[in-house]
């Protein structure tokens, strides 16, 4: 087990010293080099957990319906993909897919399995997983879908009603859960646990 | 460096490396920010919708059609201020009771007197309204009152006010016997500009008439005076006199759905200007407008115990030589009580011909009560010497004792004296002199002269001659008669035979041709004189004709006064209710 | 005895792996001969700088230059009412969100689709240009500068995911509907290239051009694994 860690902005090297919580900064760039995180296995599992729960109604039931004139319509994630699909932007409809279906649900399930894998003292059998998670982090674009829900609702509320669905409320509790669930992993403890093979 | 230098530096590179800074609260991490801004969007959202919440209100409409909950808006100025929420039956199921929202800043709108109307396409002889209606659905209009208390329950307009209660103007209240053919939106004139609108009208309470409310609007309300005479410029006017044939109307749309005109004639009444609400008549035709006809009657109870022989229905009832009115009945009231006789004379006074100067004018019948009290009393005075034609005097009595109007009966009645003695020795005077003027000498020298002249006549020769040829005259018509027996009658007898022989010979199916011929010939004048005459079948029919032709017409404005009202009924037909 | 210079790990010939920060002695492997060397760890594959980062990064930031145009030119959505048609571009919809009054929508949106991008762009050109040129001007700004670039690209996606909501939900027939234009197309191409572009940036050259990086300088015997070819 090393006990020198390079910053991963300016290289600079570190003794790596053990926190009891916080974080450990580069002196140079003020990078993050680790974090201590309290009962993270616990929690992240957890979290991850919830998020898996929250994203089936988000995804099956509708988040908004709009009425214009007495016409509704209910729309889910899917129909807004399928809709750009048809309009000849297969694309775009894939981008979208993949940031906010895709990849979250790659996400969630990937750490799901990690997590729960180690608070069972298992090591998952997978460490490329966890590391596919990491890097795909900033592809995960819910949290941004979710303000261009907002957008969408500000944009139309002139011009139409717009009813909350029920999985708008999913849809907020989701993202919560899951820049929770990334907020509550301490990266460094679980590569040690892969150290210690 | 060579590689056993490097070796040498390694512990000394080991020293070297420094610990990282340790941050103990390492604070809100930066993945957090977009939560953290959805959150504050979506708490301004809430916020803004919550804010944007006015006040709800419900309204009462006779039906809901075309009102759709979460569709149908509600429009001040059309400017949107309001949605309905909810359209559901009143707990009696007579009316539709409609829950609105409105926007925030609407609460002042909701006084007292804040009329809701349906907006839908109406189309109506002025003009066609709420065409926009049609693509977008009806709406609900509001025409904010000015009352001083809110409110949030209206009861709802069945069609939409004809003047917004923001324009300038004013209302007059108009009696008529009839509404003629007035309705809603007629236009009312003045010079035959359009000055105002027919706002609505109702029959009066005690079934004596209609009133009619309408709106002047702005500069043109300055030319109603209290002499301002209004009359119904209903159609066309056609006059036929001695100069011919006249026709007037006040426009075509006037012609088509009537209207009231307005102007003031020049005359003795002077200009008082009038406040809102003021009330007026509403005369037939211009005619009878400008004639002094007055329509504006009063009517009291006069009780006459003495004989009123050469009173009559009609006879006038004066104030000091100037006609105020009429006679308008007469009975006869026996009392089995006391056994005593009264005799009620109803007469009416119109109030117009007397002007009370100033500007309270106040009550008429106080001040009768006050003229009564003055001493105002009805006497029965002779008009007429020679016919006895009695007249009702009004006068002032201050001698006489004192009385009041008394209201028991149905008409305020109004104290009597007697035919005063003095007045009839003054009549009788009268008499005399006349009697007095009268050339009665020459009266009798004429009277005799013309006694002698029939004495003259009878004596004279000429009368004689007279006599003896007639007796000649008598004796050769007795001659030629005598001929007549001996001469004439054998040749009649003979020109009997030949008839007859002639008719012998005419066979049988020829003569009744002739007689059939003769009957029809018959017939033919005497339908002839049927149609001359006025119970003739020809004048009957004329006569039905044109009774149908006239009960086609009322249908006919039944029918279009329907669909004015219900412009629907050309699609769903007539509604039953 | 305490050098002022820090040591990084390239000075002392070592190299760390990005993804799992596990450090390895390199033992006289060139930098360029690094490919398909892997982490024991994690599986990812070591190098001691992103592979070509700088050419990389210039390439893609040429290709969102060329995008951003016809991304802000064009109409990214069309609304139809009534037959009426309505283009409108990325800053349209953020003007038209603060003429109704919207303004923290319209906040977010105006950061997220106009100022994100253009600084996105112009902080990673600035980048690469002052590392080119090895201007050892304030590197820890610029590190700041490469992390928020790095952080906030994600956020200009806002715009797609609007359009994507409004053309699934403005779907009224003849009475309202929203199209996808080949404005969006571009715009989200530049938003996934500058993200790209960004991630194949190394901000550990910002230190190195600054000179503050010096030359090997010793090995330190700690139990790391060795850097072998495999």
């Amino acid at each position: 087990m090393s006990h020198i860690i390079a910053c991963h902005e300016c290289d600079m090297l570190h003794k790596v010293k053990h926190i009891e919580r916080g974080a450990a900064r580069c002196l140079r760039c003020s990078a993050v080099l680790y974090e201590s995180k309290k009962n993270s296995i616990n929690r992240a599992s957890a979290l991850t957990l919830t998020a898996l729960i929250l994203f089936i109604p988000a995804n099956l039931f509708p988040f908004l319906s709009l009425t214009i004139e007495g016409q509704e319509n209910r729309t889910t994630l899917l129909t807004g993909i399928k809709a750009l699909y048809l309009q000849g932007m297969p694309e775009l409809a894939f981008l979208v897919f993949l940031t906010v279906i895709a990849v979250p649900l790659f996400q969630i399930t990937g750490l799901l399995y990690i997590f729960t894998a180690l608070r069972f003292k298992v090591l998952p059998s997978f460490p490329v997983l966890f590391r596919y998670i990491l890097c795909t982090r900033t592809w995960g674009m819910m949290e941004i879908f979710f303000l261009g829900i907002l957008v969408s609702v500000v944009k139309l509320a002139g011009m139409a009603k717009i009813i909350p669905g029920p999985a708008l409320y999913s849809f907020f509790l989701l993202i919560f859960a899951v820049t929770a669930a990334f907020a509550s992993i301490d990266d460094r403890s679980v590569w040690e646990r892969f150290d210690l093979k | 460096m060579t590689e056993n230098e490097i070796k040498e530096n390694s512990d000394k590179v080991t020293d070297n490396i420094p610990e990282p800074v340790i941050i103990k609260r390492k604070g809100i991490s930066i993945v957090w920010a977009v939560p953290v801004i959805a959150l504050l969007i979506a708490l301004w959202l809430v916020y803004k919708a919550l804010s944007g919440i006015g006040p709800e209100i419900s309204i009462t409409f006779p039906s809901a059609e075309g009102l759709e909950a979460g569709k149908t808006k509600i429009k001040y100025k059309d400017v949107e201020i309001g949605r309905v929420e909810d359209v559901r039956l009143s707990d009696d199921l007579k009316s539709v009771v409609v829950t609105a929202c409105l926007s925030k800043d609407s609460d002042k709108l909701l006084r007292e007197g804040t009329r809701f109307w349906v907006v839908r396409p109406r189309i109506k002889a002025t003009g066609i309204t709420g065409l926009g209606t049609l693509l977008s659905g009806v709406y609900i209009g509001i025409d904010p009152g000015k009352g001083d208390v809110f409110t949030d329950r209206f009861i709802a307009l069945e069609t939409p006010p004809v003047v917004m209660s923001d324009s300038p103007g004013r209302y007059f209240i108009l009696h008529s016997d009839t509404l003629g053919s007035l309705d809603r939106g007629s236009p009312v004139y003045y010079r035959q500009m359009k000055a105002g609108e027919v706002l609505g009208f109702n029959l009066n309470p005690d079934n004596s008439g209609v009133s009619i409310k309408i709106f002047v609007y702005d500069p043109y309300y300055k030319f109603v005076w209290k002499n301002t005479k209004f009359w119904n410029d209903s159609g066309i006017d056609l006059t036929v006199d001695a100069n011919g044939f006249r026709v007037s109307t006040e426009s075509f749309v006037s012609f088509v759905i009537g209207g009231i005109a307005f102007d003031t004639p020049v005359n003795l009444e002077s200009g008082i200007p009038v406040n809102n609400g003021a009330e007026f008549l509403l005369y037939k035709n211009r005619e009878s407008a400008h004639d002094k006809v007055y329509t504006d009657k009063e009517y009291y109870i006069l009780y006459f115990d003495e004989s009123i022989r050469g009173l009559t229905v009609g006879a006038p009832v004066e104030f000091r030589g100037i006609r105020l009115g009429q006679v308008k009945d007469i009975k006869l009231m026996f009392n089995r009580e006391d056994m005593k006789v009264k005799i009620p004379v109803l007469i009416e006074i119109e109030h117009d011909r007397v002007s009370v100067p100033g500007k309270e004018v106040g009550d008429r019948l106080s001040n009768m009560e006050m003229f009564v009290s003055r001493g105002l009393r009805a006497q029965l005075k002779l008009g007429n010497i020679i016919s006895g034609q009695l007249f009702v005097d009004l006068d002032f009595h201050p001698q006489s004792p004192r009385a009041k109007i008394n209201y028991d009966s149905k008409y305020p009645e109004l104290p009597t004296i007697h035919k005063s003695m003095e007045i009839i020795n003054r009549s009788l005077l009268k008499v005399v002199n006349k009697l007095q003027q009268m050339p009665l000498d020459e009266i009798v020298d004429n009277f005799r002269k013309t006694l002698s002249g029939a004495e003259q006549l009878m004596n004279s020769e000429d009368l004689r001659t007279a006599i003896t040829s007639f007796n000649e005259a008598a004796h050769h018509i007795g001659e030629f008669s005598e001929s007549l027996n001996s001469d004439f009658y054998p040749r009649l007898s003979n020109a009997v035979t030949d008839i007859n022989t002639f008719t012998g010979s005419l066979n049988a199916s020829s003569l009744p041709k002739i007689e059939a011929a003769v009957s029809e010939a018959h017939k033919t004048l005497e339908e002839f004189g049927k149609i001359v005459s006025r119970d003739s079948p020809l004048y009957n029919e004329l006569h039905k004709t044109l009774a149908e032709l006239s009960d086609a017409a009322r249908s006919v404005r039944i029918l279009t006064d329907y669909l004015e009202r219900h412009p629907d009924a050309l699609i769903h037909g007539k509604q039953k209710r | 005895m305490k050098s002022l210079l820090p040591i990084t790990a390239s000075d002392a010939s070592m190299v760390s792996c990005h993804s799992c920060s596990l450090l390895f002695l390199n033992k006289g492997i060139h930098r360029l001969n690094m490919a398909n060397m892997k982490c024991h760890r994690c599986g990812a594959i070591l190098h001691e700088r992103k592979q070509n980062s700088l050419n990389r990064t210039v390439a893609l930031l040429v290709a969102a230059f060329i995008f951003y145009i016809p991304a802000n030119v064009l109409p990214v959505m069309t609304v139809t009412s009534f037959g009426r048609e309505q283009a409108d571009t990325i800053m349209s919809g953020v003007i038209h969100l603060v003429v109704t009054g919207m303004w923290p929508p319209a906040i977010v949106v105006f950061i997220a689709s106009i100022i994100v991008p253009v600084m996105k762009l112009l902080i990673l050109t600035f980048l690469v240009i002052s590392v080119k040129k090895k201007s050892n001007w304030r590197p820890l700004e610029r590190t700041y500068l490469y992390r928020m670039t790095e952080i906030s690209g994600r956020w200009s996606m806002i715009d797609i995911f609007v359009i994507t909501i409004l053309i699934a939900l403005v779907d009224m027939g003849s009475m309202a509907t929203v199209e996808a234009e080949s404005g969006a197309l571009f715009f989200a191409a530049v938003v996934i290239i500058t993200m790209f572009a960004a991630m194949s940036f190394d901000p550990r050259l910002i230190w190195d051009g600054a000179g503050k990086n010096a030359e090997p300088r010793g090995i330190i015997e700690e139990n790391l694994y060795p850097l072998e070819k495999e």
